[in-house]
């Protein structure tokens, strides 16, 4: 019983930092198909910004501030960039996004070791972060739970703006028909270049909060990339709630795992399992439509 | 054979007396002329009619081959497919998807040699019931084609077991040719060990639907730029030649000109003589056409079997069309 | 090429009859002519770019004509590797010796995956066998289920990210980062002796040789038929009788077999494996080629690699920020510009020569015909 409790604390904790780091991924994915190897270095662009505005400003908490604003603006316009000059004229083969993305990843990747320099760098954060918390008598970094609360926040507001604004109806409204959409006014472009931004800028927000666990450097977003993706394949297309719930499992399985082994075992059973699970429930996955194959 | 020669025969005596006539008669030389002219136009005339003879014979000759080619081409229709005992049965076929029932409790027998026409309104569950018979979406309740349980099965299993079917959209591979997307829906009988070897050829089945579907010229096209009508065909052609006996078409007409429509109904009606044929079809004209029987069906449930005309003097049928269709 | 102008309508005529033939003999007296050109530096370079050639022929059918684009075969590759790294590891060992970087972990007992690649017949096979077995389970479990597209490619990136983080995590047994290295010999022949580094490119040049003929014949066959409309009409070949899956995991297994092969000739070639080959990025890399050289073509793939490969080691050295902008660049330019590569341009020679000939458009049109008729015959 005792060693639960922190099993379970660190599970929830990685799963917090997989749906930080999957949760604009799913919104692109799973609106648009697009799969996007460059998140990952959208959320480097993040981290980056971390850092720079921890070095410029003196406040470390205004620092943080700032830089989950201008982080999510940052990616959110590299995200923007990417869509307007490349994604957008692939829409028909959505397979293909995934290796041009690729190349945007290592473009990126080298403008960031052109810049800051091959070693990895910390962005300082606020006092208040660095020094544990104790919940219920254990004691547990205040970062993580940071980002724990971030990622709930962050859920919550992008569920709001999926489900009450006028935009997210429109987002909702061409991932459901895109012919339908335009029919009843929408234009669809916009909507994509918006969902765009949101999903990148989110990207950049996660860079921001897991510059507080991990040094940057520019294959920072590589750490997470391939995690992230395999929580948006375990959660199904265009599930928020799956996202979510992929994240907290895949999280607290490899917490479970990790303990008595390692954690290279831990992310192969990580993948074993989603694999297994896609035995189960390949319906969330597959969608034949009878009346047009295609 | 023997007429013509007995023409030649009489052409040749003629020519002889003519002469003999001419050597005695010497001296009166008009009557000679005379009789010469005489001659050579019965001549001319003779070889006028042995021309027109062998021209005839050569026409009864074409005329045969002509159709032998034609009862050739109709016996592949005829002689394929099975027998009376070859029918589809279903019972009590129950569809859900996440608790809306689309198909609800249904019978269906279609005997042999029948042409029945599934409609009713959008959402009346005529396309989940081929789904359903096709190993598509999982059902309940029983389906059977010559005592063979479908339900439950794979869908390519199905196929093995006679069952065939096209889709609202025509699906055939695009980048492949007419030949080779014929080629694909004969092929799933081959051995392991023929599937890498080259196909060499068209084969006589292949050609013979080829002939019937009239694709013959685009054989060598790649299905991709065909018309819209000409891949509904070629969708037709696969069913045919993959031996379907149960042969299963969704709204193959949709999008046809009337041209198109009135031969691919006269193809349908034939290919029904020997199998068992269900269209769904939204074209009422294309129904009272072709239909040997129909089904209405709304919400999931048979609302009215029977003749074509016994479905048009339906009062319930005429209600549900006139209240729920505008 | 030096045909008379008068024949060269009767040798075209030859040549495209039987231009697999022909190519295949062209191909073979390069192979034989290369070392003569090359030194045995460059030949080893040479050899190295063949081995990344194998996995391109492998890409390029099971993604160009199958559709399944895997961003895993790094992991095959690996497969087939360390299984070679470690039968010449074993090699140099007498009995009941253990590799240094074992003792260095105080291990005195070889493991027992270890023992299985001892003899060199088993060793051999394994290097195709383990990749193919892998691919095909993986396959039936994830083909089996319907998974694909999207799907796929990320299961597969996520399989080699997990192979390579397991292969650095068991440092005990594989070496972890560092990976397996410093091998003196390739059953029983010295590496250090240039004959045989030009023996190891000969067998390199003739696996690649092999492996094209294979997809060749495999893409003349029904199979091809049936991979390309897997590829296109998924659910549509369940209603034709057939089984996608099967079909799918045929050509990934294929393709796994390939690329195990390319990685076990890669470890005598470069004398180094390590996890740093195989990982998730240079898994994607491995596709360069194919991309480049046009994933639907028989050759482009190989040719592609070779391209890529040598630009590679011109530039990376002498200006390693610049290449990486510049693979990056190809990535995006290529997919999203020109989609088939140099394959793009497959069209223009035959235009081109259409467009020198000129009034020679029927004799091409007869030619067609006559064809036609030989594909009727």
């Amino acid at each position: 019983m005792n060693m639960l409790f922190p099993q379970i604390v660190a599970g929830l904790s990685n799963g917090s930092i997989l749906l930080l780091a999957a949760l604009g991924l799913s919104l692109t994915f799973g609106q648009m198909g697009v799969i996007n190897n460059a998140h990952g270095e959208f959320m480097m662009a993040g981290a980056y910004t971390a850092y720079v505005m921890s070095s410029v400003i003196g406040s470390k908490t205004v620092a943080l501030a700032v830089a989950l604003v201008v982080g999510f603006v940052v990616s959110g316009l590299l995200g923007l960039l990417l869509d307007v000059l490349l994604l957008e004229r692939m829409r028909e083969r959505p397979l293909d996004t995934l290796l041009v993305t690729f190349g945007v990843s290592l473009v990126l990747q080298q403008v960031a070791r052109d810049i800051f320099g091959a070693t990895g760098v910390y962005a300082q954060a606020p006092a208040g972060l660095t020094q544990p918390v104790t919940i219920f008598g254990y004691s547990f970094p205040a970062a993580r739970l940071f980002i724990f609360i971030l990622a709930v926040v962050c859920v919550a507001a992008l569920y709001a703006v999926l489900k009450l604004t006028p935009l997210g109806r429109q987002i909702r409204a061409t991932s459901e028909s895109r012919e339908l959409a335009e029919v009843s006014g929408i234009s669809t472009k916009a909507v994509d270049h918006v969902t765009f931004f949101i999903g990148s800028g989110i990207a950049g927000v996660a860079g921001v909060a897991l510059s507080l666990l991990n040094s940057i450097s520019y294959n920072f977003g590589t750490t997470f990339i391939v995690q992230a993706f395999l929580v948006v394949v375990a959660g199904g297309v265009g599930q928020l709630k799956g996202a979510v719930i992929a994240s907290f499992v895949l999280g607290l399985c490899q917490s479970a795992v990790e303990l008595p082994t390692s954690s290279s075992i831990a992310q192969m059973s990580v993948f074993l399992i989603v694999v297994v699970f896609l035995q189960f429930r390949p319906q969330g996955l597959v969608s034949i439509r009878s009346r047009n194959l295609a | 054979m023997s007429a013509n020669d007995i023409n030649g025969g009489n052409v040749s005596d003629n020519d002889k007396e003519t002469t003999v006539t001419e050597n005695t008669t010497n001296d009166d030389a008009l009557d000679a002329a005379q009789l010469r002219e005489e001659a050579r136009q019965m001549r001319d005339e003779a070889r006028r009619m042995r021309d027109e003879v062998s021209r005839m014979k050569d026409e009864i000759v074409s005329e045969r081959k002509r159709m032998e080619d034609l009862k050739d081409e109709l016996s592949v229709l005829d002689d394929r497919g099975g027998q009376w005992s070859d029918y589809l049965e279903v019972k009590g076929l129950h569809v859900e998807f996440d608790g809306f029932v689309a198909v609800k409790n249904l019978d269906l027998t279609v005997e042999h040699g029948d042409l029945r026409f599934l409609i009713g309104p959008n959402g009346a569950g005529k396309t989940t019931i081929i789904d359903a018979i096709t190993g598509l979406t999982p059902a309940t309740g029983s389906a059977t084609f010559r005592g063979e349980q479908l339900l439950g099965k794979k869908p390519n299993d199905i196929v093995k077991l006679g069952v065939g079917r096209t889709f609202q959209t025509a699906s055939v591979v695009e980048e492949l040719s007419v030949l080779e997307n014929l080629q694909l829906a004969e092929g799933f009988r081959k051995k392991t060990s023929d599937l890498f070897k080259k196909v060499k050829g068209v084969s006589q089945n292949i050609q013979y639907m080829l002939d019937v579907t009239g694709l013959t010229a685009d054989a060598y096209k790649p299905a991709g730029i065909l018309p819209h009508g000409k891949k509904q065909w070629l969708e037709i052609g696969m069913l045919l030649v993959q031996d379907a006996h149960l042969l299963l078409l969704d709204e193959p007409v949709a999008g046809m000109t009337p041209e198109e429509r009135q031969q691919t109904g006269e193809l349908l009606k034939r290919c029904s003589r020997n199998r068992t044929v269900i269209i769904v079809e939204h074209d009422m004209d294309f129904m009272r056409q072709f239909a040997d029987s129909v089904t209405v069906l709304n919400q999931g449930e048979v609302l009215a079997e029977g003749s074509v005309e016994e479905i048009q003097n339906n009062d319930e049928v005429v209600r549900i069309y006139l209240g729920g269709g505008e | 090429m030096n045909a008379p102008t008068t024949s060269s309508g009767v040798a075209g005529a030859f040549i495209s009859k039987y231009r697999a033939w022909f190519g295949t003999a062209v191909t073979i007296v390069l192979i034989f002519l290369m070392p003569a050109v090359l030194s045995t530096y460059s030949l080893g370079l040479l050899a190295k770019y063949l081995c990344y050639a194998m996995v391109a022929v492998g890409i390029g059918l099971a993604w160009g004509q199958g559709g399944m684009l895997t961003l895993g075969q790094g992991m095959f590759f690996g497969l087939g590797a360390y299984v070679m790294a470690i039968h010449l590891k074993l090699e140099e060992l007498g009995p009941g010796e253990v590799p240094d970087f074992m003792a260095q972990y105080g291990i005195t007992q070889l493991p027992g995956f270890w023992e299985l690649f001892r003899n060199p017949v088993i060793a051999a096979i394994s290097v195709a066998v383990v990749p193919g077995v892998i691919a095909a389970i993986l396959g039936i479990l994830v083909f089996g289920r319907g998974v694909r597209g999207a799907y796929f490619a990320i299961l597969s990136q996520a399989l080699v990210a997990a192979f390579s983080v397991l292969l650095i995590g068991q440092s005990k047994t594989t070496g972890g980062a560092n990976g397996l290295s410093d091998f003196s010999g390739f059953f029983g022949y010295d590496l250090t002796d240039p004959a045989n580094k030009t023996m190891i490119y000969f067998i390199c040049a003739f696996l690649t040789l092999g492996m094209v003929l294979i997809v060749r014949w495999i893409r003349g066959s029904f199979m091809g038929e049936l991979i390309i409309g897997v590829r296109d009409q998924e659910n549509r070949m369940k209603f034709l009788g057939y089984n996608p899956a099967s079909i799918k995991v045929f050509a990934f297994s294929l393709a796994a077999m390939f690329a195990g092969i390319g990685g076990a000739m890669f470890v005598p070639v470069v004398g180094i494996i390590s996890p740093s080959d195989i990982g998730v990025t240079p898994s994607i890399l491995m596709l360069a080629g194919v991309v480049i050289g046009g994933r639907t073509t028989l050759l482009g793939p190989v040719i592609g690699t070779l391209l890529v490969r040598f630009a590679e080691t011109q530039l990376s050295d002498a200006y390693p920020s610049a290449w990486t902008y510049i693979e990056g660049l190809m990535f995006i330019l290529v997919i999203a510009f020109a989609p088939m590569g140099l394959g793009q341009f497959k069209g223009v020679w035959p235009w081109l020569v259409e467009k020198i000939k000129g009034g020679s458009v029927g004799a091409t049109a007869a030619g067609a015909a006559g064809q036609a008729k030989a594909v009727e015959a």
